[in-house]
């Protein structure tokens, strides 16, 4: 009986969502029109109506390129505050770090990810 | 705790335990450099020559890492006797595929520079899994091994079933991590620690936390091996993958996989070893019947090695089940022969591929000794030895799981052993009997191999026959690295 709080509190959190949800269903105006169920396209004209044609490959690399970047960030703040105990290892080990990630914008920049020129070439 | 007591704690690794994985590792990012930077002509030669050289280099690494045992990088790295040896097969292994991988690539129109830093990478993956307890330094480098053989499977140009074979291995392997991770968090709930090691000696109540736990590690594991009923993926892989690259996955992708189950066994304690010996013992059964009942109405040869390579998992799990000395000596003896002659026998395809006529069907062996007297030779020794007969090392290793089998008074299991090997007699003889006592259907000219393949080869079934009729040679190392582990 412990934790009967949580019970009574998922309980009370259902009940909200569905009040919520059915209160807009109910009493909401409805206008209804065919432009409503395209997908947003951050206000740029829409170009594809249904989304589900494949995407450019561009996009995915972009995608993982951005990840490369975030991860190194996100080691490097705490790298920074310790630092200066560290010393010489702590500069060696994240130098190796760095250089690895470095790498892998090498291996992007050369295989051409970050050209997107080629797109208007097919064309 | 303050920061500097925090880095107080910071120790430097003992590198020279390090020193065979650091030379691929730094082979791995030259040739990456090489590969980006140079251009395509001199990369043809430049790549494969570098490649050699820094595994040669890591095999002599060995010389001052087996002279130093113990644990460094905070424990996560082990380094002892079983580690020492099944690297060094390992890299043996790879260095004698890569022999084959140039020239078959160019013959298939298909060369790609990226190969071989993915090569080496994929060979310090399974460095690493050789070599460590920590669950989390065991994930990592399962990864490592399996993403190399997903890219590796793949890289064959314009061809269909290779992509889809390496889609169905990604598929598969990505499930088997997913079960190993979870059953790696049971077992870190179990005992609070990511060393197995300290999990599986500790004294805890939950006991069942920890069968659960090792079942789906087990599970995970026996996925990657291709034991059944995980085994889909393994015959599509296999036969869609470059030929040289399924010879890498029979020896020395089945060799790592192993090395996690094989640093469990000594470790299996009373509360639990039935629990360890029913899973074990029940998936290799099936392994073996299977494996062995499926090859026999392949058509297809790279199909056939492969189910031939899930029966022969089937034997080895039947091994790992006995959790005794002579069990681990079976397995790893069993491991490092089969690596060599699955190895050999997808490389003898490897070279009859090279003919553009030839099409990876079993017909097409007949009458192989008037074509391919040499080869045709090879791959007889290579059939003997998976079928186990007594002059080749399939023999030892057999007898040494049987072995092991009688001593634990697993009969059931025993029996289905000697079933499934008579039932594959049937797939194994008739290709001998398809190259050396049948007319040939048709003309198949072999382009002669280069030097450095005909070496690889003779090295190959020499070690396939040499390692059983003198299996002392391997024998030491095998008993004091097994003995190491059980002396914990």
């Amino acid at each position: 009986m412990e934790y009967i709080g949580f019970l009574i509190f998922f309980g009370i959190m259902v009940v909200i969502a569905l009040v919520m949800v059915s209160l807009n269903y109910l009493l909401g105006p409805k206008n209804p029109e065919e432009w409503k169920d395209y997908p947003y396209e951050c206000g740029v004209p829409l170009y594809d109506e249904n989304a589900q044609t494949t995407f450019h490959q561009g996009y995915y690399l972009l995608g993982l390129l951005l990840l490369l970047f975030d991860i190194e960030a996100a080691f490097l703040f705490p790298w920074t505050v310790v630092y200066r105990y560290l010393g010489v290892f702590g500069f060696i080990e994240m130098f190796l770090f760095v250089l690895i990630l470095t790498y892998g914008l090498l291996y992007a920049w050369k295989k051409g990810a970050l050209n997107w020129q080629f797109e208007m070439e097919e064309e | 705790m303050s920061i500097e007591a925090l880095i107080g704690t910071v120790e430097l690794p003992d590198l020279s335990m390090f020193l065979p994985e650091l030379s691929v590792l730094i082979t791995a990012f030259l040739l990456f450099s090489v590969e980006l930077f140079v251009s395509d002509r001199v990369k043809r030669n430049l790549l494969p020559s570098i490649t050699a050289i820094g595994l040669i280099i890591s095999l002599i690494a060995f010389i001052f890492s087996g002279q130093n045992y113990g644990d460094t990088f905070y424990g996560n790295f082990t380094n002892d006797g079983l580690a020492t040896l099944v690297k060094a097969v390992e890299v043996i292994t790879t260095l004698l595929i890569l022999a084959f991988v140039q020239r078959y690539y160019i013959n298939k129109a298909s060369f790609y520079g990226e190969f071989y830093y993915i090569l080496a990478f994929t060979l310090l993956g399974a460095m690493l899994l050789a070599s460590s307890y920590n669950l989390i330094v065991i994930y990592v480098s399962l990864e490592l091994i399996s993403i190399g053989f997903y890219i590796l499977t793949a890289l064959l140009r314009g061809s269909f079933i290779s992509k889809e074979g390496a889609f169905k291995y990604l598929m598969l392997g990505g499930i088997s991590i997913a079960l190993a991770s979870y059953g790696a968090v049971f077992m870190y709930t179990y005992a609070g620690s990511l060393d197995l090691r300290e999990i599986l000696t500790y004294k805890g109540e939950d006991i069942h936390y920890l069968v659960l736990g090792l079942i789906l590690f087990l599970i995970g594991m026996a996925v990657k091996i291709g034991a059944v009923p995980f085994h889909f993926w393994l015959p599509d892989a296999y036969q869609g993958a470059p030929t040289p690259i399924t010879a890498l996955m029979a020896s020395v992708g089945k060799l790592a996989f192993f090395i996690p189950l094989l640093r469990v066994m000594p470790l299996v304690e009373e509360r639990f070893a039935i629990a360890w010996t029913l899973t074990v013992g029940v998936i290799a059964a099936f392994t073996m019947l299977y494996g062995n009942l499926v090859a026999l109405v392949q058509r297809d040869i790279k199909r056939l090695l492969a189910y031939s390579s899930i029966a022969n998992s089937g034997y080895i799990l039947a091994a790992v089940a006995v959790s005794e000395e002579i069990g681990v000596k079976a397995v790893v003896y069993f491991l490092i022969v089969y690596a060599f002659m699955s190895a050999g026998s997808f490389l003898v395809v490897a070279l009859l591929e090279r003919n553009p006529e030839w099409e990876n069907r079993i017909r097409e062996f007949s009458g192989l000794r008037f074509n391919a007297p040499y080869l045709a030779f090879a791959f007889m020794v290579y059939m003997f030895a998976l079928l186990g007969l007594p002059p080749t090392v399939g023999f030892v290793g057999k007898a040494l799981v049987f072995m092991s089998l009688s001593l634990e008074r697993l009969w059931w299991l025993a029996l289905i052993m000697i079933v499934s090997t008579g039932i594959s007699t049937g797939y194994y003889v008739r290709l001998v009997v398809l190259m050396y006592m049948k007319e040939r259907e048709k003309e198949v000219t072999v382009p002669p191999s280069g030097r450095f393949e005909t070496l690889s080869l003779i090295i190959l079934t020499l070690a396939t026959v040499a390692l059983g009729v003198f299996p002392a040679v391997v024998w030491g190392l095998i008993s004091s690295s097994a003995d190491a582990l059980f002396m914990r």
